[in-house]
């Protein structure tokens, strides 16, 4: 005796179910009511996922539909023989050992994303963004920013012009066609780049470096961060890490999703921050200047902070997480171009 | 018995249908006319009678003993370790198809959600398409973009924008309604939504003009800070009743088959729950505040080594996510009940058995577990919580739902094909 299912048939015109019985025989689905039989052929069937404690629902031709409660959980089994196997995806979705495989694509495609699929993304898209759509954001930051905390400069007005006056020079020559702009602002020893070649220094920044050579190398790095577009990159990465976030975690709570957020973006503050004192470098050496200088800042900044108070990282240095293998780096830097001078003297 | 309660009129609820409570319980099954009234004995009656009849009781969930009840309990048969896979799969798919798979992915959530959900021994299904929800992405996600940076483009761009989201807007959300409702079902029975474009503009215009005003007034004086702050406030202190607002056309164009929903006005209700949660989350964050403060000192050795900006981040995460651990409970469920005592359907009523209590010891449980993982808990999380809202809902009628449902027909002109012609599927949930 082949198996059956007891059923409820619905005209999908009105809410009234009919009990049925379902057979199939080879590849038709017998429906057998009180007083009707119905034959339909499976292929004419659509046949809903299987859950495991959902009732099974097959739709029928005409948007009638049945609903098999099939508690032995026979019917897959009995579909399947009959030529209506549910898809790979489905599959899947059944079978533990597929959810732990998945599990482990997922971690690795979410790390592949996350270490090297958004930065190029990030990258492509923010090169081709207009020049002046980045210039308005930087505009539009740098008004907020005067608007809420930032105070004018206390330098006076000729040291610097002085110092932009130099850089600008510069600039054009190690980054011809890149439009810059040095803004001075009262604050403690920083400076950063914003989008559209918006370069910000703050007063003490000038003040601590003890002599504009050594801005001039902070100025070149953050003209670095202009030139990679690290900051438009650094937004489009945040908005790329959001949207996943946001994928996985959704509708659960914005605050769980911006938990990877935050820490995603401390971690590619770090890999732009080499990137812009490897364009120092480059910048410095296009004038025919020595990484010195620049080396020396780092050093001073540094030092300052040691002695303010133990084991605390200055601002400047606060994205990196170690701020010694970044002097190290300069310092490599410096020996690499004096040995290259005394090579060239003699 | 029965029948003199039936005889007499006058005789309050509950009425027996068909005379049953004089059947003998065993053989007694909603689903099957009482013996007298049942045809000559059939093809199905030979099959294995008391299996079948073993099966459909399992499935309507053993009510043969009773009078048949009017209050309907829904019921909730997800299961998280189920979820799980089906979560994972979807997640992997979508990363993979870089977004595209998340219209199936949300078809396949739904469909679990909805084919688990139970009412009266039937359970819902959802028909979405996907490519309907993707086409409806792809517009929603302009349409966001668009807006998100047409004013660092230009002053003009940005008023352009708006007008455009303000003249879709009220047809976008009616589709969205629409779409919900047309794809979901009940007994083989389509939702469905009377959607009439001037009284989506009617409805759904004015919240939306009162959203953007600061926005638009911000473009175009944005000298005047005393009508900036004007329309700031009046667009924070109008959030409930815009709310109520969508919510109670939401839930008065509903339709099952040609019965239509109906939503009484319940606007202080919404300011009730709006002003108690906004309190919860001002005194929960102050809360939050000072106890991390008391936490920051007493490590202040080991935090003076991290850099400030991370502090920052993380102390404010933290001080949100206690307004949210505290106010949000109370705020769904306060909200579902206000909701759902206010919807009828016909004579049909609606309540929920929702309480802060419960819902906030469950969302505690789901937000640790959910860190403590690194999101790994999260499907469980979910059907957890669908589990809880879901079962605390109660359907009440004076007739029994199966006897509503046989007189149940689908409206004119909405027959069960018409909803493939929805072509435009968009989330907007409330």
């Amino acid at each position: 005796m082949s198996e059956s299912w007891a059923a409820t048939r619905f005209d999908g015109r009105s809410a009234s179910g009919d009990v049925v019985l379902l057979r199939i025989v080879g590849d038709t689905l017998e429906i057998m009511s009180r007083n009707t039989l119905e034959l339909v052929p499976l292929a004419q069937v659509a046949v809903g996922e299987a859950f495991e404690h959902a009732p099974r629902m097959l739709g029928l031709p005409g948007g009638r539909t049945l609903e098999v409660p099939d508690a032995q959980r026979s019917l897959p089994a009995a579909l399947a023989a009959a030529g209506k196997r549910p898809s790979w995806i489905v599959r899947a979705q059944r079978a533990w050992p597929a959810a732990v495989i998945a599990l482990g694509m997922l971690v690795a495609a979410g790390l592949w994303t996350y270490v090297v699929g958004l930065p190029i993304a990030a990258r492509h898209v923010a090169h081709a963004l207009p020049a002046d759509f980045e210039r308005r954001i930087g505009e539009n930051v740098l008004e907020l920013l005067d608007a809420n905390r930032l105070e004018a400069s206390h330098l006076a007005p000729e040291r610097r012009a002085r110092i932009e006056d130099r850089f600008q020079k510069a600039a054009a020559l190690a980054a011809p066609g890149v439009e810059v702009r040095v803004e001075f602002r009262a604050g403690p020893v920083n400076a950063f780049a914003l989008p559209g070649g918006i370069i910000v220094v703050f007063d003490e920044l000038v003040e601590r470096a003890g002599d504009d050579d050594r801005v001039l190398g902070v100025l070149g790095h953050e003209l670095g961060h202009v030139v990679h577009r690290h900051s438009t990159r650094q937004l489009l990465q945040s908005l790329g890490l959001a949207a996943i976030a946001g994928l996985v975690w959704g509708d659960f709570s914005s605050i769980a999703s911006n938990v990877p957020l935050i820490l995603g973006v401390m971690r590619y503050g770090r890999a732009f921050e080499h990137e812009a004192d490897d364009f120092a470098v480059a910048f410095l050496r296009a004038n025919n200047l020595s990484p010195r200088p620049l080396y020396e800042f780092f050093l001073r900044i540094q030092g300052l902070e040691e002695r303010r108070r133990p084991g605390q990282i200055p601002d400047f240095l606060s994205t990196h997480p170690d701020p010694y293998t970044r002097v190290e780096r300069m310092r490599r830097e410096v020996e690499a171009y004096e040995a290259a001078k005394r090579t060239q003297l003699r | 018995m029965g029948h003199d309660r039936e005889l007499d009129r006058d005789a309050p609820p509950p009425r027996p249908v068909y005379g049953r409570a004089e059947r003998d319980p065993e053989t007694d099954d909603p689903w099957l006319p009482p013996a007298e009234l049942a045809p000559p004995r059939s093809l199905a009656d030979d099959l294995e009678l008391g299996r079948l009849r073993n099966e459909l009781r399992a499935a309507t969930g053993a009510r043969s003993r009773r009078v048949p009840e009017r209050i309907a309990p829904f019921r909730f048969t997800g299961d998280g370790s189920e979820y799980f896979r089906i979560w994972v799969v979807n997640l992997l798919l979508t990363l993979v198809t870089l977004g595209i798979y998340s219209a199936w992915a949300k078809v396949r959530k739904t469909r679990y959600f909805w084919q688990n959900t139970r009412l009266d021994g039937h359970a819902f299904d959802y028909h979405g398409d996907p490519r309907a929800i993707l086409l409806g992405r792809v517009v929603a996600l302009a349409l966001v973009l668009g807006y998100a940076f047409a004013f660092d483009i230009s002053r003009t761009t940005g008023l352009v924008m708006l007008a455009l989201l303000c003249a879709v807007g009220p047809w976008l959300f009616m589709r969205a309604q629409r779409f919900r409702l047309v794809n979901s079902s009940w007994r083989g029975l389509r939702f469905g939504f009377d959607a009439q474009l001037r009284q989506a503009y009617r409805v759904v215009l004015p919240p939306l003009l009162i959203w953007f005003s600061s926005a638009i007034i911000g473009a175009v004086a944005s000298t005047r800070m005393g009508l900036l702050g004007a329309a700031g406030t009046l667009s924070f202190v109008m959030i409930p009743w815009m709310h109520h607002r969508l919510k109670a056309y939401q839930h008065s164009r509903a339709c099952y088959g040609a019965r239509t929903f109906a939503f009484l006005p319940a606007t202080p209700a919404f300011y009730a729950v709006y002003f108690k949660a906004g309190l919860m989350t001002l005194a929960a964050s102050m809360i939050g505040g000072v106890l991390i403060m008391f936490g920051a000192f007493a490590l202040r050795d080991t935090l003076a080594a991290q850099p400030s900006q991370t502090l920052l981040f993380v102390a404010g995460g933290a001080v949100g996510l206690v307004g949210y651990l505290v106010a949000w409970p109370y705020f769904a469920a306060r909200l579902q009940a206000a909701v759902w005592s206010h919807t009828r359907l016909g004579d049909v009523r609606f309540s929920t058995a929702i309480a802060a209590g419960p819902l906030f010891r469950l969302t505690l449980k789901n937000v640790l577990l959910t860190l403590a993982t690194a999101g790994l808990y999260w499907p469980f999380a979910a059907v957890a919580l669908a589990r809880y809202r879901v079962e605390c809902m109660r359907v009440e009628s004076d007739e029994p739902l199966t006897t509503l449902a046989e007189l149940t027909i689908a409206a004119p002109g909405l027959a069960a094909g018409d909803a493939a012609a929805e072509a435009f599927g968009l989330d907007i949930g409330l």
